[in-house]
């Protein structure tokens, strides 16, 4: 009978053209707003009025400092992985198991690093471990000239990525099946090993990936921790586009990249091999307890702890930063945020609304990310074959595809009948959905492959047809992770920068365009609206994922 | 009236076939128990009747309609899986209720009805007034009583049990038994049953087919099936051990035990014979065997023999007088617990 259940799982015809409908939708996203003009700008790179020009790849990749620069973006986004797993590991198990006050809004507040723009996040810490920053006025401890604050500045931003992505599944883990563990003689931590990090594979492959994803194609935080002497990939492509107009040069970066990122993946959907397992999920409220005992105070208050130095330092420093005013603390940055000429012609518009553009934006990119993204999880929850791996990862390349070039590849493809955007305001959201849906995906698809799917046949066979039984059963089980989704789409959305920075029309910017317009300008005004522009940012994200929070249905207490 | 026809139904499982060319009818309103050991291919048999398992082969007809076209969710039948399959993220009314919201209207007073239906379902299972609690909270009893409720709900016109009372402990079994038993007569409700416990078929069913690696190797009533085992599979999987191969001539059958009388009528030439440990019986002239263990059944004493000759033999005897280990008795075959199997 064990054979009967593995063999049920094969496709019929029907499931696999479902699938296929299922994802058409997606493959025409990404093929249209995302293949495309990326395709585009690289030919334009490597293709001159003589062809194809394929001889500077080995000539870029045979230089010296190129080769340094993919040494260090490999090996740093390496050490910024592991040192964000091991960080967050136990900030996840804490907001997955643990009871205390305050959860719901500590939860909001790690996650605003993630959404900050990176060139925020660079300055903020700058501000704390650089030159004249916090440590060096109270020890004399400078981190900026070494790699150590890039790197704790990663585990800054990707904290809640683990977080997220690993506590959303721990939360639901039944805590008995640890419990049988160590009644079968496993010690506390065998058991963890043996029964809890095997049923949280997934989840931590999911984060881990992300992680490393977002690190090696960092930008913004080496762009201003890194300095002269570090360079990652993307930084190189953005000095050879924008400062040295080496169109050729970023295109072989560009594809090495894109290369990088595509073996990166692949090597992942090779070692993973699809785990999920059905897993027995549960009520997260039931799991969560309040901290017992000397142990466990100890690792709430050592997760409380390093969130505080971590996350809620650089972010104080932000906020102290656009309230130091020229006449003393106030709100002067503030204020001169209302008029569009007190930054001496920065803006065509009040500053302020930027807040209402990014809203509006980010809630269409969400919109858009989640039906993308919903359609895409919904078609590969069941597994497949090759074909379907293979989607899965590509998913994924977005992420480590340069901002930069799908902003510059947009501008030039998107311009011309039957698709003229380049005057319309889908394009932002469209670029920043972009990003979003892999993060749907990602958060969607574990849960989803863990609902057994034997829960689905009794549905079926009590009358639900398949779409009903995928709304009656499927969906409640991951309403909590659609919602994780949702708030991550949003997130990145308000955050993205490397791509928006290039088709937000000039009287509509968002907050992070604003605030990187802002930083770029001399001057103690600039640079303290820019301050104050970020902690609005800052504040409508943590107001937004906190709605999110509150937004979390009560238990299903039957339907009538 | 047949319900339920399978004809020449297979599924194959690459080379294997886990259902081998099955023909089964099913009344109305009668209780069918499928019996075998575990890998018979018998939950899938379950499967295929839901459209839950495609068939390799064959057709599946209710009510003379043939299913092959018809999607799970239309066939209105009514499944218990073995592990129960509760939502978890549903009440117990919420699970109860689920196929009647799946067949019917969510709105006025179709809802008011589901609450008197699902009411009426935890008052049959006895459980009245669990609606409100949690899934996760009720022990493995409980939720088989849920798991029923909510498969009885929509009145499928076929009702289907995965190991019905697999996970319960004897005594609650046996009580449930006889209530499920009564439950469905007086519902007059069709059943087919799957269940590798020969108790718990016999108790329940009007009839019961007996499957090995996927092929039916007896159907008929219990009575029948108890009484006159089909094969030495049929035989030894009921629990009878005493089966020796024999020569039956002339009323009498050659074994390694002796010469053993055999019902008028059996087949002759070379068989096997089963003797039912009833029917081994003291006898001062009979085969001497040395009893190697004495097991207490409650109603009588199961004894292990082993004698002068052959394999070693199942006995039973009163409460009072029987042997103790070691001791030695001599035994005779009455005719009347004799069975002559055909030739495997």
């Amino acid at each position: 009978m064990v054979l009967a259940r593995r063999e049920v799982g094969r496709e019929s015809a029907r499931g696999t053209a479902v699938r296929l409908l299922l994802m058409a939708v997606p493959l025409a996203f990404f093929g249209l707003f995302f293949a495309y003009p990326v395709a585009a700008i690289v030919g334009r790179g490597i293709k001159t009025g003589e062809g194809w020009q394929f001889g500077r790849i080995g000539e870029v990749l045979g230089r010296p400092d190129i080769a340094g620069v993919l040494w260090f973006t490999t090996w740093q986004a390496l050490a910024s992985t592991a040192l964000t797993l091991l960080i967050a590991l136990p900030g996840a198990y804490v907001f997955a198991r643990f009871e205390f006050r305050g959860k719901q809004l500590l939860r909001a507040v790690v996650t605003v690093p993630f959404v900050l723009p990176t060139v925020v996040v660079g300055t903020a810490f700058l501000a704390l471990v650089g030159r004249g920053g916090l440590l060096d006025e109270l020890w004399g401890v400078r981190l900026d000239t070494t790699v150590w604050a890039i790197l704790l500045a990663h585990v800054f931003f990707n904290y809640a990525v683990v977080v997220r992505t690993v506590g959303g599944l721990w939360a639901q883990l039944d805590p008995r099946q640890e419990e049988a563990a160590r009644v079968l003689g496993a010690g506390r931590f065998a058991a963890w090993r043996r029964v809890t990090l095997p049923a949280l594979g997934p989840a931590v492959a999911a984060a881990s990936l992300m992680v490393f994803l977002f690190t090696f194609t960092s930008f913004g935080v080496v762009q201003i921790l890194g300095g002269p002497s570090y360079a990652t990939l993307e930084v190189e492509v953005y000095r050879q586009t924008a400062q040295l107009l080496d169109l050729p040069t970023a295109a072989v970066l560009t594809m090495v990249q894109f290369a990088a990122v595509g073996l990166i993946l692949g090597v992942h959907a090779w070692t993973v091999r699809r785990r999920e397992t059905a897993l027995r999920l549960v009520d997260p409220a039931r799991t969560a307890h309040r901290v017992r005992g000397p142990g466990q105070r100890a690792l709430l208050g050592g997760v409380l702890l390093t969130v505080a130095l971590l996350i809620v330092a650089p972010l104080a420093v932000l906020v102290e930063r656009s309230l130091d005013a020229p006449g003393g603390y106030g709100f002067g940055f503030y204020r001169a945020l209302q008029d569009a000429g007190a930054g001496g012609g920065t803006f065509l518009v009040p500053p302020l609304e930027a807040i209402w553009n990014s809203l509006q934006y980010a809630l269409a990119a969400t919109a858009i990310a989640l039906v993308i993204g919903g359609l895409a999880a919904a078609a590969l929850t069941r597994r497949g074959g090759r074909f379907v791996r293979g989607f899965d990862a590509l998913l994924m390349l977005p992420l480590g595809v340069s901002a930069v070039t799908v902003g510059f590849g947009f501008l030039i493809t998107l311009d011309e009948p039957p698709l003229d955007l380049r005057t319309s305001w889908i394009l932002v959201p469209l670029a920043q959905a972009l990003v979003g849906v892999p993060f749907v995906v990602r958060t969607m698809l574990p849960v989803l492959r863990a609902v057994d799917g034997r829960l689905r046949e009794a549905a079926a066979v009590l009358g639900a047809s398949p779409l009903r039984a995928w709304r009656e059963v499927d969906l409640p089980l991951v309403r909590r992770a659609l919602l994780i989704a949702a708030g991550f789409a949003f997130a990145v959305s308000l955050g993205e920068f490397g791509a928006t920075v290039f088709i937000a029309r000039p009287d509509r910017p968002t907050l992070p365009v604003a605030v990187a317009r802002l930083l770029g300008r001399a001057g103690e005004l600039n640079y303290g609206q820019a301050m104050a522009l970020s902690t609005i940012l800052m504040l409508v994200c943590a107001v937004s994922l906190l709605v999110l929070e509150r937004l979390r249905p009560d238990k299903t207490s039957g339907e009538f | 009236m047949t319900l339920l026809e399978l004809a020449g139904v297979s599924v194959r499982f690459g080379e294997r076939a886990v259902v081998d060319a099955v023909d089964l009818e099913v009344a109305e309103q009668e209780i069918v128990c499928v019996l075998g050991p575990s890998g018979s291919g018998k939950s899938t048999l379950l499967r295929v009747v839901a459209g839950l398992q495609p068939v390799s082969a064959g057709r599946v007809l209710l009510g003379g309609a043939d299913q092959a076209r018809v999607p799970v969710h239309r066939r209105g039948v009514g499944l218990m899986f073995q592990d129960h399959q509760l939502f978890p993220h549903r009440d117990v009314g919420g699970n109860v209720a689920f196929g009647l919201r799946m067949r019917g209207s969510a709105q006025g007073p179709a809802r008011a009805a589901y609450a008197s239906r699902v009411a009426e379902l935890l008052e049959l299972v006895g459980l009245p007034g669990a609606q409100g609690r949690p899934v996760a909270s009720l022990s493995g009893g409980e939720q088989q009583r849920v798991a029923l409720a909510r498969a009885l709900a929509p009145s499928p016109r076929l009702l289907m049990l995965d190991e019905p009372l697999g996970q319960l402990d004897r005594g609650l079994r046996e009580r449930l038994v006889v209530e499920l038993r009564e439950l469905f007569s007086r519902l007059g409700t069709t059943v087919l049953a799957v269940t590798h416990d020969q108790g718990e078929a016999f108790a329940l069913a009007d009839r019961v087919v007996v499957m090995r690696e996927g092929r039916i190797a007896q159907a008929g009533t219990p009575l029948e099936v108890w009484q006159r085992p089909a094969s030495e599979f049929v035989a030894r999987f009921l629990g009878f051990e005493n089966v020796i191969p024999a020569v039956v001539a002339g009323g009498a059958a050659v074994t390694a035990w002796g010469k053993v009388q055999v019902p008028a009528g059996s087949p002759e030439g070379e068989q096997s014979l089963l003797i039912r440990p009833a029917g081994v019986v003291p006898s001062a002239a009979g085969l001497r065997c040395e009893v190697l263990s004495r097991t207490f059944r409650g109603t009588h004493v199961a004894l292990r023999l082993r004698p002068e000759a052959g394999p070693e033999l199942e006995a039973e005897c009163g409460l009072a007088g029987a042997p103790g280990v070691g001791e030695r008795v001599a035994v005779a075959f009455s005719p009347a617990e004799v069975v002559v199997l055909p030739a495997a």
